[in-house]
């Protein structure tokens, strides 16, 4: 019996060894789940062209940036190159979970490869990090059907009749029907910096963070910031023209459902939204009177990992993914990515299949982000900066008063800024 | 009339208090398993407006495909392997540390007991952080390892085994060893045998204390390939948090398990577990 | 014979070793690496600091916040929890025909583990499609914000604890109350007192003993509950749930500020003892009238 037991306990703990203790050559990449499949193609032919072999793991969004911050504090050597949402940078150079990509690109003329927003997203203390490898952007559907019923014209997708916060606000009260869950406007990323950054931008409040990305001072609080955080208490408590507690990702089931006016979100909603089946249209996102068009971007990049010991073979990856207009054009092309690659850019504005939809959201989503994207705020701090002001936005929401709230805000990401001063 | 009434109201209050309560007890239980079941429209649609079908469970098992194509398997897997270790590993060592508590006066018996009935004392949370910052010193961080070893070693277990085994008459020990059977075979096939009750019971609650640990998964093993259930149905409540009838049928089958083998051995459980006995 | 002196420390080792190591020394970690913290600036590195980081929470708002939200949940969610208890356990005492499946059902939270108890309540609890505004709705009560709500959400998650954790203390009082020998309620019973009076003069005195011990376990346990907040409200709204041990969690795990997060574990066991120690003294004083 005992014997029984401890050659079971033994095989046991066998199996029990460290996670990621894999024998192999191959360099691994760590992606998103929702790039493996455009991506696996690319990185075969990689290997056939280089004969570096690489193996892609993959994860859904929240697992990616865990994992990389467990390997990173294993100093795993075992990682080739990592995914990078472009907001963490900063956080991952300064860390030393990427390496520069600078001295690979040499002689390039980096903005004439990508386009200029992304290029500035990938950089981080005057050189190039984690080059792009696509982009995405922020544009405003509505539902036809429940603007008609309301007799409101839909918004446009030109800029000189680009709507504002304060048009669609009074638009939104007629739509609203409590009785019926009608909901006059929501938000994608309803609560988060990502979306709503594009609310103070456009009241000229700027990002939240000074420039060196090490200070919010005044940051938060100055007039546009008050503005903006005005706004978003008021949809939600004076002028009830929002749905409280509703998380991020459940709001696009709601227009989907019929039940939005107005839908400010990512462009990639609109498959679903066609899927769904609803009568709706896509215009130009809103701006505050008087105030500048600004919209939330997010790109994704590439970057070599700051612990690797193949950093020049993990290079010629990145390089060749992100900066062959090939893989761009096919990324784009096939798997509706907002590209950041100009060849593909170009391809968007020539193409007469951009012309009708679904895929002129696209040509509109690229104009949006040549015009009107704003990069988010540059802080080696930014995990602590979004979680503090993405609790912030759901405290106003939920009815806690703007001054009090980024007022207390500012204090506390100061202070969680002083380990990186 | 009256004479009856007074006589049987608090027999009515009673079943009434009593059926108050167990309605607040069961209905969270009867709404997931019903709605595992079910679409997401048919949940929500009898809920506003309410209506009692909201109980009844509806025919549609495709929730349940959904969550293990969800890679919901391999927390169940990996969850099950944790916790049959930590049993195996959990009796022995326990039981031999109780053995010696009970059966043995040595210098030092009565601190040494002590100090095991005060780490029970000590809630598991209070160290999980630091406990994770060592993990990580000695390499264990983010493997098995670290949701195995550190909760082999349970004073709760030593104690139960150590009460059992100082009932144990002297006259049949002392019998063995003028047999000139070693301490080791009195403790392996003498008195373990003789302790299946507690067996059952601590082996019980050493997996149950696995199959239900979250915080300390969370945090000392978070890559995805590791993870146990409770983490596995937390991030899918948080992530999937649009599709209840998926978190429903994860939340039925993390809560159906273990609620099995407590049923099975109620008695055994709930006395390792307060030291009542149940009648 | 031989001798065995050695077998008992041999016996005792693996399961002492573990102990020492996962369960006490932890606690001395935690107040050494209090003293240190991470930066990544330019000087960068990890540093002794000494007791900065204690000073830092004492000027820090978040952490008085902290404080009170965890005094607030102590001081509501320990006697409810206690009273239901009781109160079951007076209920489940009585003999019924039922009443072994009836105590078995009253019994199944304690078989759910708390993350499961917290996302089914979550759905429950939920503003808009939750099963619990569906039911108030019926009897006319207009949608409740629940866990939105900075003034309800404590209260929403002294609900789900309580619905998971009740029946297990209330095991331990029914014990309790099974070992109070029939005939002094017999007795009382004779001189002419109802309920209430066995209830004040037999069943709460020499009850004693096992309520100190649940008071003394059960506050212990609710001073590190932190599943409802991981899962729920990250600690909002406004921070009203934000407990020391979630704050514990969120500077070390979010926010990566381990030295942080060590001190507030090393004050929150601190206060935790002394809480215990207080009520130990407080109500354990009179051991002699037990008997």
């Amino acid at each position: 019996m005992i014997r029984k037991s401890l050659s079971i306990a033994t095989l046991a703990f066998a199996a029990m060894s460290p996670a990621h203790a894999q024998e192999s050559d191959d360099l691994s990449l760590l992606v998103g789940i929702w790039a493996v499949e455009p991506l696996t193609p690319w990185v075969e032919q990689f290997t056939e062209e280089t004969g570096i072999g690489v193996e892609i793991q993959s994860f859904p969004f929240r697992d990616l940036l865990q994992t990389i911050e467990v390997r990173g504090s294993a100093k795993a050597d075992d990682v080739g190159a990592i995914f990078v949402d472009a907001p963490l940078v900063p956080s991952y150079a300064v860390r030393g979970l990427i390496q520069p990509m600078a001295k690979y690109l040499e002689g390039a003329d980096l903005e004439e490869i990508w386009a200029p927003a992304t290029v500035d997203a990938g950089s981080w203390d005057g050189m190039m990090w984690a080059p792009p490898l696509n982009n995405s952007s922020q544009v405003l559907y509505y539902n036809r059907e429940l603007l008609r019923a309301a007799e409101i014209q839909d918004p446009s997708s030109e800029e000189s009749g680009r709507i504002t916060w304060e048009e669609l606000v009074e638009n939104a009260k007629k739509i609203t029907d409590s009785e019926q869950g009608i909901w006059g406007m929501v938000f994608d990323q309803i609560s988060r910096y990502y979306q709503l950054q594009a609310l103070p931008e456009s009241a000229g409040g700027g990002s939240g963070v000074s420039d060196d990305g090490l200070s919010v001072e005044g940051m938060l609080t100055n007039d546009g910031w008050m503005k903006a955080t005005q706004f978003y208490y008021d949809l939600f408590n004076t002028w009830n023209i929002a749905p409280k507690g509703i998380a991020p990702g459940q709001t696009a089931e709601l227009f989907a459902a019929g039940k939005v006016g107005y839908f400010v979100g990512g462009h990639w909603n609109v498959s679903a939204f066609q899927e769904a089946g609803i009568d709706f249209g896509m215009a130009l996102h809103p701006y505050f009177e008087g105030g500048t068009p600004v919209t939330g971007t997010n790109s994704w990049h590439i970057g070599i990992w700051g612990h690797t010991n193949r950093a020049d073979e993990a290079a010629q990856l990145v390089k060749f993914l992100t900066a062959s207009p090939e893989v761009a054009l096919d990324y784009t092309e096939k798997h509706g990515q907002l590209p950041a690659h100009t060849a593909a850019l170009l391809n968007i504005d020539i193409s007469p299949k951009y012309n009708n939809m679904p895929k002129a959201g696209m040509k509109l989503a690229t104009y949006e982000a040549a015009n009107s994207a704003v990069t988010r705020a540059r802080t080696p701090a930014f995990l602590e900066f979004e979680e503090i002001v993405n609790n912030s936005f759901e405290d106003i929401r939920n009815g806690g008063d703007p001054a009090t709230v980024m007022g207390e805000a500012e204090q506390r990401i100061q202070s969680a800024m002083r380990r990186y001063r | 009339m009256t004479g009856w009434w007074s006589k049987s109201w608090p027999v009515m209050a009673w079943y009434a208090t009593v059926a108050v309560g167990l309605i607040f007890t069961i209905a969270p239980f009867m709404w997931a398993v019903a709605g595992s079941f079910k679409d997401n429209p048919q949940i929500f649609s009898e809920v506003s407006p309410f209506s009692l079908m909201a109980f009844v469970p509806g025919t549609d098992p495709s929730a349940y495909f959904a969550i293990f194509q969800n890679n919901f398997g391999r927390a169940v897997a990996n969850t099950v392997f944790v916790s049959v270790i930590s049993l195996a590993a959990g009796i022995i060592v326990n039981s031999l540390a109780g053995f010696a508590f009970a059966r043995f006066a040595f210098p030092g018996d009565r601190i040494l007991f002590a100090f095991v009935l005060l780490t029970f004392a000590v809630p598991p949370e209070a160290i999980a952080i630091p406990l994770f910052s060592m993990m990580r010193q000695i390499g264990w961080f983010d493997s098995f390892w670290a949701l195995i070893i550190p909760g082999i070693a349970n004073g709760l277990v030593i104690f139960l085994y150590r009460q059992f085994f100082a009932g144990i008459p002297k006259e049949l020990i002392e019998a063995a060893r003028v047999d000139g059977l070693s301490w080791w075979h009195i403790y392996w096939t003498i008195c373990m045998p003789l302790a299946k009750p507690v067996t059952i019971g601590a082996g019980l609650l050493l997996f149950v204390f696995q199959w239900e640990s979250f915080l300390w998964p969370l945090i000392a093993a978070p890559s995805p390939e590791l993870h146990l259930i409770q983490v596995a149905l937390a991030r899918f409540a948080t992530e999937f948090s649009v599709i209840w009838n998926q978190q429903f049928a994860a939340s039925t089958i993390a809560g159906v398990l273990p609620l099995i083998f407590i049923f099975l051995f109620q008695r055994q459980f709930v006395s390792a577990l307060t030291g009542v006995d149940l009648k | 014979m031989r001798s065995d002196k050695h077998v008992p420390y041999l016996f005792l080792a693996p399961a002492l070793l573990g102990l020492v190591l996962f369960r006490l020394y932890p606690i001395f970690l935690a107040l050494w690496e209090s003293l240190f913290v991470t930066g990544f600036g330019p000087a960068g590195g990890r540093s002794f600091v000494g007791l900065e980081n204690f000073q830092f929470l004492f000027e820090d708002f978040v952490f008085w916040r902290s404080v009170k939200a965890t005094a607030i949940l102590t001081i509501i969610i320990n006697p409810v929890q206690i009273a239901l208890a009781l109160g079951l356990a007076l209920l489940l005492q009585r003999k019924s025909r039922n009443i072994r499946l009836i105590r078995s059902l009253f019994l199944l939270p304690i078989g759910v583990a708390l993350p499961i108890a917290t996302v089914i309540w979550g759905l429950m609890l939920n503003p808009n499609q939750g099963l619990i505004n569906g039911m108030l709705d019926v009897i006319g009560v207009s949608p409740q914000p629940f866990l939105t709500s900075e003034a309800q959400a404590i209260w929403a998650i002294v609900l789900i604890a309580t619905w998971k954790g009740v029946a297990f203390w209330m095991l331990f009082l029914l014990a309790g109350l099974e070992d109070i020998p029939k005939s002094l309620y017999e007795a009382i019973r004779v001189d002419g007192a109802n309920w209430f009076g066995r209830l004040r003069y037999v069943t709460m005195p020499l009850l004693r003993r096992t309520l100190l011990f649940v008071l003394v376990a059960d506050t212990a346990a609710n001073f590190v509950l932190i599943v409802p907040m991981i899962i729920l409200t990250q600690g909002g709204p406004r921070q009203t749930t934000n407990v020391l041990m979630y704050e514990a969690y969120r500077s070390g795990f979010i926010f990566q500020d381990f030295g942080r997060s060590m001190a507030i574990v090393t004050l929150l066991t601190a206060i935790t003892l002394a809480v215990i120690a207080l009520q130990v003294l407080v109500l354990g004083d009179r051991r002699g009238q037990d008997k």
